[in-house]
């Protein structure tokens, strides 16, 4: 046997040691490879930053002598410095999400987010408009807002009605990690924004299998990971019921999502109330997706104002 | 649609990653044993190709330089788990579970050779690059690549001596 008889044989016998392994499939998601190698260039900048905070703090005890209180406020800062740099670097990555929803039935919408701050709002272009609740009215332009408002300083509910100049507050509710919960495919199947870190919501969302990659879709030239919801199916209350009609409601929702940062390009969900004497109905959003840089102007978006003049309502904001 | 925030250079990573995955863990599997471990290595590789991803993406082959830098830190991972149990005498590595196929006397004997001897296996082998696409990623000249295989193949070559043996008796 010669060398080259040699070299073949080991070729394929490994070869074929490797092919026997099966497919190895990708088990850590790629943002976690990119976020990991993210948190180490971060970790690397505090740690040189902190030599120089130290460097620069040890210099400034020098000039001022051994007096202990200073040093240690001087330390403080620099730790202050040095955490609010990494926490600015961080905060660059922030951006405004910003969807635009079609919808056969109920109108266009536009929501605005930004961290927990959001604004959703129902435009009609001069057509018919469902004006809550359940009557039809012409209207152009925004009929109706909600979303998170400032005031005094603290972020609140606000639900603004234009076509009545009415407006409601109430306290802002928490929002659920993940669509595990019951009921929280709901909140998919509609054009509004459950979440403020996407990532971390479609893990835990995966994980319980309230949802799972079902493939790989092109929009836009862009590649995406197609993520489907499970449908949710839930017994509508006795008053809905009697309004609309039927008995039961399923909500569905897909997500079409950046393979490499979790964010979402594309949103579509969809409700259908069944089971009652009405004929069955289903409503669909489609929501595209953009993220626009975190500016002033941006993050301003994500707020709803209230107009001077427009009367507040106290109550239920759905009976406003 | 323009998706803001998404660099191009992600998209392109990201490709790569999900392209690559699955022959750069097999491989570093043969020389390894462990599934587990070989995750974690593979893992650390292109968390570390991401790093340097403006020069890893010019390579002629990036899948080697993936592999080299994982067959390395298996080196540094070993390195450092013996001088643990040395210092604790305990707590060793957990025996990798029993795979026919990793377990085959030749892939015994491959895990045997020093890392540099190899990694040229792993890619002069395994992932078919020629002798001067290999010594470009493991930084050595194409001779030193074809004496390093020459003496794997010599160590090899029992191996494959006693599986023949075997077969005919």
């Amino acid at each position: 046997m010669n060398d080259d008889h040699n070299l073949a044989v080991i070729r394929d016998r490994l070869a074929e040691a490797r092919d026997c392994l099966g497919e190895m499939p990708v088990t850590i998601p790629v943002s976690q490879i990119i976020g990991r190698a993210g948190r180490r260039r971060a970790h690397r900048r505090l740690i040189s930053a902190g030599a120089a905070c130290a460097v620069a703090g040890l210099a400034v005890l020098a000039v001022v002598g051994a007096r202990t209180d200073a040093g240690s406020a001087a330390h403080a800062r620099a730790v202050a410095y040095v955490t609010s740099r990494v926490e600015n670097a961080l905060a660059s990555e922030n951006l405004v999400f910003v969807g635009r929803s079609g919808s056969m039935t109920t109108g266009e919408y536009v929501t605005w987010a930004y961290g927990p701050r959001y604004r959703w709002e129902a435009t009609s272009n001069g057509g018919e408009a469902i004006i809550p609740p359940s009557s039809i009215q012409r209207w152009k332009g925004p009929y109706w807002a909600q979303g998170t408002a400032l005031v005094g300083g603290k972020l609140v509910h606000a639900y603004v009605t234009y076509f009545d100049q009415r407006y409601s507050l109430s306290p802002l509710g928490s929002r659920p990690s993940s669509v595990c919960a019951k009921n929280a495919a709901f909140g998919m199947a509609a054009p509004v924004v459950p979440t403020t870190h996407w990532s971390s919501y479609i893990d835990a969302t995966l994980a319980c299998g309230a949802a799972t990659v079902t493939g790989h879709v092109k929009i836009d030239g862009v590649e995406t990971t197609e993520i489907t919801g499970k449908p949710d199916t839930v017994k509508l209350s006795a008053g809905y019921s009697k309004v609309v009609k039927e008995k039961f409601a399923t909500a569905r929702w897909a997500l079409y999502v950046n393979p490499v940062t979790y964010l979402p390009v594309r949103m579509v969900g969809s409700t259908e109330t069944f089971g009652g004497s009405g004929s069955s109905y289903t409503s669909t959003f489609v929501t595209n997706v953009q993220w626009l840089p975190a500016t002033k102007a941006n993050i301003a978006q994500a707020l709803v104002t209230i107009p001077p003049g427009f009367h507040r309502f106290y109550g239920q904001p759905g009976n406003q | 649609m323009r998706v803001w925030g998404v660099t191009k250079d992600q998209c392109e990573f990201a490709e790569f990653y999900a392209a690559a995955w699955d022959e750069c863990l097999r491989i570093v599997m043969i020389s390894v044993g462990s599934r587990d471990v070989s995750e974690d290595l593979v893992a650390e590789a292109f968390t570390k190709a991401w790093a340097h991803w403006p020069k890893v993406r010019r390579l002629a082959a990036p899948r080697a330089w993936v592999i080299r830098v994982a067959l390395n830190a298996h080196v540094s991972l070993w390195r450092r788990r013996r001088r643990e149990v040395a210092l604790g005498g305990a707590d060793a590595a957990a025996p990798a579970p029993a795979n026919p196929v990793l377990d085959s006397s030749l892939v015994a004997a491959l895990r045997r050779l020093p890392v540099r001897q190899r990694q040229v296996i792993a890619l002069r082998l395994l992932l078919d690059l020629d002798t001067a696409t290999t010594a470009g990623t493991l930084g050595m000249s194409a001779s030193t690549v074809t004496s390093h295989l020459q003496r794997a193949v010599a160590a090899l070559r029992r191996e494959i001596a006693l599986d023949d043996q075997e077969l005919t008796r």
